[in-house]
């Protein structure tokens, strides 16, 4: 228990070091700028005061010494004996910093004493003789030491006719104020008290217990002054002193020399330490205190029950009226405490501020800067914990500023700015909201630069770079490994980067803006929310859970028709006012079961805003608004990403608090896995440049106007591109003519063979060479596209909207599907094998960033199965080279089987890791195919759905090697059900090497 | 509060002297009857409202509302192999305060019904049989011998290591353990 007793109180020490701590490096660094100021030395004499006295509870001879020795220093600054220099105030510091040290070693349980303090106390103890000599008063013929005898004059008054008798108590005294008590009765036997100090109440307190508890005794004796010790035969005393009235006028009228001011200066520390009016609570107890203000409401709703119980009996009337009244009146006190609560974690931002005062003092001393740090607003206050997490990322963004932003003194006078650089910190409260400014008038951020380091990075291409917006640019700061300054000392570049900061600022619930003019400065916005217990959130649906999605993540909210909901490269868009922005499902991405399926035409949609991208959550129902505690989920038990705690409802029920950018990460990952698992186009700029340089050289002589040089502003619209080409009409006049062209199977005699009638050619068509697409992943694109503005969309395929949930839709789909296979009328066949070739190569060419990519020949036949293996013996080296890439059609059943020979299997793999600059391996690597072969699946299921209107998507592909195994498989499928099967044939030319590869596609037979 | 929690205040208390002993809390899931160390007990609470955490561990069976705090439950028995845990009418949530890194943290497991505190002596207590066992030696500090019947008394520290137990994220590593 003892031991227990000590921690606590070891706590409650280190916790008051610490604020005491904090407290003495602003106010040594302000008494540097202003030596006058009264007011702030009589508080760092106070609290100099304080760390002694506590110091010397726990017993820490060391600190007791530094403290003193401090104290003394800042006695001769008050008398003005001794100049504030440069000097001396370093030394403070330095004794700040090493009182600081021995506070560690205390928290770490190691020997606070071995740290060494004597270089410092003499270092002080020579300014306080300086003080001393320079003083009036160098006489010195007492017995007391100089310092404890400068101390005393202070302290002592002179009462004509009296002695003083000064008292230690011993520290190990548990009740100081039981030992002057009897002290007194020993010295009431030999003389009268005139005075004694301190007064009984002071006695009582804590601060007393915890000073070096002196007692002063003003006596009348008939005792000889030498005697006196003899008869105070009183425990635990440590030390008594005996001044006769001779001596104490002597010492009094000395004093008085030294002006009336230290005795004012006296009376008011002494003052201070008397006032004690706020106790500390760490900041759990009020959580707790909190959670039993939540348990009482919620015990109260129980009483709501036991009331509409009541009412329903005549004969309870009363009763009921009363308890409503009193149910009532519980509501109401349990709001107001709980406001009460929330308003006591508030503390002052001051807690962040002052920490910047010494490290610009320290800073601009170290560097050829000189810096001058404004604060304003710093009495703003904001929860505590908010304080907790802003101090890291503050600290980053400060240092930013001294350090990047901030220029030297030379480089400022040459720039025709005065020379002195000025840091601003500014806090305001708007609304529910906490601004925090953080302002410097540096050089500012050089976006030019930034977008440089971005493309040499490899974050940016280099002909993305050239039509970068300024903001685009400015967002640029916030990617990972961007720093503006090259050199990186110990002040800077320690790892965490923008984009930490940024992310640790949204974590808060809060934003963070960068304004940003080259020459002039930098400011920094921060918004916060003013607590980070409450949150006001909107509670939605999905499927069978319910979760809540905080308010200020919330853009808007919107009830969308499936109608505009669109699939693009295998994910769900938006169409929101003109624009499209990607849209999550959020039971895709926590994978949550759905008892009844959704089938409503019109669903809702919470907009957010991502790096100032907008992006949809469709939930199921949007249900109340609701003022909402956060609880963490307990610390060790780190909830999954795209939750950022939970919450209980006022029926006891958890409820789970979505982190929307978790979401969207998690989103980002998913799409990114399932969909370019190798990025390819990432790796290496240099391959982009080499492209981008010689387009025209490789590119299809008849399509000239295609040229990507000459259209760069839509490299980055790969979304836009794809919608644009969907639209048959803006297909070039070219590119019509040559599906125009396209004749039926006896027409066409590539194959050198007839064919049976009930073939179909179906599509040949040349594609033209695309424009290279955006360097980042799908997600990426899409929300670049989406940015990049409104999209144009064409209003007779947007109705192809997706809500394959219903089994009805089904049989409505395969009747859309039949018209495909109408043998009158190929045009629609047609028109999905030319969208589905030109997704396809755009696909690719996005994926791996080659333009260099053109089909010389696509035939598509409608064929029976029968006719399946005589094509599949034509393929050149044998049947046991055959790999299939077979990729479901959802919901239909259907399939793309995507069928290389292993020789051109392996050329794809070489042909995509030499573009990656990566080892072009010797054998075949499936991944990469895997995704072609995805590529090509939601290339034809996104054209055949823009075209039929039939909702569909590509499912997971998996493998089938060798003939007899792809035979088998397509018998199983054949024999389940009966298939219409498209046999394309394609021939293409990519990077200079001839490739040929057939697909097979099954579609259900439609019989209705 | 539930007939569980007063089960649980007026269990029979089996004393024995002599040798030293150490009390634990008896119950059983899939049918093996395990141990606890009962100064790790917190209280045992009915198995009532639980809400899920979306792509957590299999093991990890949601959050409940412990008087205003969230308390994560985990399926033990799930976690040891012995297969998923049906709620019953007997099934309870021993809440459990352990202590990881000097702090403490409160954890619910959920078992099919709760036994007895038991005492049982030092020198009854052998250590686990390293084949054969249903449970991995290694979440267990031995099997007690109270009579015919064999406890299993599990090591809290090992067997909840929370910080591989306790990460709603990893899935897919705590559900390969």
């Amino acid at each position: 228990m003892a031991q227990i007793q000590d921690q606590e109180d070891l706590n409650i020490f280190l916790e008051e070091l610490n604020e005491n701590l904090s407290y003495l490096d602003t106010a040594i660094i302000s008494l540097e700028k202003n030596p006058e100021d009264k007011d702030t030395l009589e508080e760092i004499f106070r609290v100099a005061h304080t760390v002694k006295g506590n110091a010397g509870f726990l017993d820490l001879k060391n600190l007791v010494e530094l403290g003193h020795s401090m104290e003394s220093v800042f006695q001769e600054f008050h008398k003005g004996s001794l100049a504030v220099t440069h000097d001396v105030i370093d030394t403070l510091l330095a004794c700040k910093d090493t009182i600081s040290t021995i506070g560690s070693a205390l928290a770490e349980d190691t020997d606070p004493s071995s740290i060494a303090t004597a270089a410092l106390v003499k270092k002080l103890n020579s300014y306080v003789e300086k003080g001393l000599a320079a003083g009036t008063l160098s006489e010195s013929s007492s017995n007391i030491d100089e310092t404890s005898l400068n101390e005393i004059e202070t302290k002592i008054e002179y009462i004509p006719g009296t002695t003083l008798l000064r008292v230690w108590i011993s520290p190990n005294e548990p009740a100081p104020s039981v030992r002057a008590f009897l002290l007194q009765n020993k010295i009431a036997q030999f003389g009268e008290i005139m005075m004694a100090e301190p007064g009984e109440e002071e006695l009582e307190s804590h601060e007393f217990s915890i000073s070096d508890r002196e007692l002063l005794f003003y006596i009348r004796t008939e005792l000889d002054p030498e005697e006196i010790p003899d008869h105070i035969n009183v425990d635990l005393i440590e030390r008594i002193e005996v001044l006769s009235e001779e001596e104490l006028k002597r010492r009094f009228e000395r004093a008085s020399q030294a002006g009336n001011a230290s005795e004012e200066f006296n009376r008011t520390v002494k003052e201070d330490l008397s006032v004690q009016d706020t106790v500390r609570i760490p900041v759990e107890r009020l959580d707790v205190l909190l959670n039993l203000v939540g348990e009482l409401v919620i015990a109260n709703s129980g009483l709501l029950q036991v009331q509409e119980m009541a009412k329903s009996k005549p004969e309870l009337a009363e009763i009921d009226r009363q308890l409503k009244d009193r149910v009532k009146e519980i509501f109401r006190i349990s709001a107001d405490v709980q406001e009460l609560v929330m308003k006591s974690r508030l503390v002052p931002i001051s807690q962040i501020f002052n920490r910047f005062k010494r490290f610009v003092r320290d800073y601009s001393s170290r560097s050829e800067k000189d810096i001058e740090l404004i604060i304003a607003g710093d009495e703003t206050e904001i929860d505590k914990k908010i304080i907790d997490e802003m101090i890291k990322p503050m600290t980053h963004i400060v240092r930013n500023a001294v350090d990047h932003g901030l220029e030297t003194i030379e480089e400022r006078e040459a720039a025709g700015k005065n020379p002195t650089g000025t840091l601003k910190l500014n806090a305001f409260q708007e609304g529910n909201y906490i601004n925090v400014v953080i302002e410097d008038d540096g050089r500012g951020i050089d976006v030019e630069k930034v977008v440089q380091k971005a493309v040499a990075a490899g974050i940016l291409k280099k002909e993305d770079a050239k039509n970068i917006s300024i903001e685009d640019a400015r967002n640029l700061i916030f990617h990972s490994g961007l720093s503006t300054k090259e050199v990186v000392d110990d002040l800077s570049g320690r790892g965490i980067g923008m984009d930490i900061v940024k992310r640790s600022i949204e974590v808060l619930n809060g934003t963070l803006d960068i304004d940003t003019e080259k020459g002039r400065g930098t400011k920094v916005i921060i918004k916060l929310p003013l607590t980070l217990a409450i949150i006001n959130a909107l509670i939605v649906v999905v499927g069978d859970e319910k979760f809540s999605v905080p308010m200020a993540s919330i853009v808007e909210t919107q009830k969308v028709s499936t109608d505009n909901i669109l699939m693009i490269e295998g994910s769900e868009m938006l169409r929101l006012r003109n624009s499209l922005v990607p849209l999550i499902r959020l039971e895709k991405i926590f994978e949550l079961k759905r008892s009844t399926p959704l089938n409503s035409k019109v669903l809702p949609v919470i907009i957010v805003e991502y790096n100032e991208t907008l992006v949809g959550i469709l939930v199921d129902q949007f249900q109340t608004r609701h003022e909402m505690v956060i609880k963490s989920l307990s610390e060790h038990y780190r909830p999954v990403e795209g939750i950022s705690g939970a919450s209980i409802l006022g029926d006891g029920e958890i409820i789970l608090i979505l982190d929307v950018h978790g979401i969207i990460q998690l989103y980002k990952g998913n799409t990114s896995e399932k969909s370019t698992r190798i990025l390819f186009q990432r790796k290496d700029p240099l391959t982009n440049k080499v492209i981008a340089e010689e387009p025209e050289a490789k590119g299809s002589p008849e399509k000239p106007d295609e040229d990507p040089e000459q259209n760069p502003e839509e490299n980055n619209k790969s979304v836009e591109q794809q919608l644009e080409s969907e639209n048959t009409n803006d297909l070039p006049a070219e590119k019509s003519a040559s599906v125009d062209e396209i004749t039926n199977l006896t027409q066409t005699e590539n194959t050198g063979k007839q064919q049976p009638v009930n073939e179909t050619e179906t599509g040949e068509t040349n594609m033209p060479e695309n424009k290279p697409d955006t360097s980042q992943s799908a997600i990426d694109a899409m929300i670049a596209a989406a940015k990049a503005g409104t999209l144009e969309t064409n209003e007779e395929h947007d109705d192809g909207a997706l809500s394959f949930h219903k089994e009805e839709f089904r049989e409505e789909s395969l009747r859309k599907l039949q018209t495909l296979f109408d043998a009158e009328n190929r045009e629609l066949l047609k028109d999905w094998m030319r969208q589905g070739n030109a997704r396809a190569i755009q696909g690719i060419q996005a994926m791996t960033g080659s333009l260099n990519i053109k089909i010389d020949r696509s035939k598509g036949k409608h064929i029976s199965i029968e006719k399946v293996q005589k094509l599949l013996d034509k393929i050149e080296n044998g049947p046991q080279e055959v790999i299939d890439f077979a990729l479901p059609i959802n919901p239909l059943e259907g399939g793309v089987h995507f069928i290389l020979t292993r020789k051109n299997a392996l050329k794809i793999v070489r042909l995509l890791m030499r573009q990656a600059n990566l080892p072009e391996p010797d054998e075949i690597d499936y991944e990469p195919i895997m995704e072609v072969t995805n590529i090509l699946g939601s290339a034809y299921t996104n054209s055949l759905t823009q075209i039929t209107e039939v909702p569909v998507e590509p499912g997971v592909p998996e493998i089938i090697e060798g003939r007899e195994n792809l035979l088998e498989t397509m018998q199983k499928i054949v024999a389940s059900q009966p298939f219409e099967i498209l046999y394309v044939e394609n021939q293409f030319t990519w990077e200079n090497e001839d490739i040929s590869a057939e697909l097979l596609i099954l579609i259900p037979e439609i019989k209705i | 509060m539930s007939d569980q929690t007063k089960k649980s205040e007026t269990l029979p208390l089996k004393t024995e002297s002599r040798t030293e002993s150490q009390q634990f809390l008896t119950f059983s899931m899939k049918a093996e009857v395990f141990g606890i160390s009962i100064m790790l007990v917190r209280e045992i609470i009915e198995y009532g409202r639980l809400t899920k955490v979306p792509m957590a561990p299999d093991h990890i069976k949601g959050v409940i509302n412990l008087r205003g705090q969230v308390v994560p439950v985990i399926d033990l028995a799930r976690y040891f192999g012995l297969g998923i845990t049906q709620p019953g009418k007997t099934t309870c949530v021993v809440i459990l305060e352990v202590t990881v890194d000097t702090e403490s943290e409160i954890l619910g497991i959920l078992v099919d019904s709760v036994d007895e505190v038991r005492s049982i002596p030092e020198n009854s207590i052998e250590s686990a049989p390293g084949l054969g066992a249903k449970v991995h030696p290694e979440f267990l500090k031995g099997v007690g011998k109270t009579g015919t019947r064999f406890i299993l008394l599990i090591d809290i520290d090992k067997a909840l290591d929370i910080k591989k137990l306790g990460k709603f994220g990893s899935q897919n590593e705590s559900a390969k353990k």
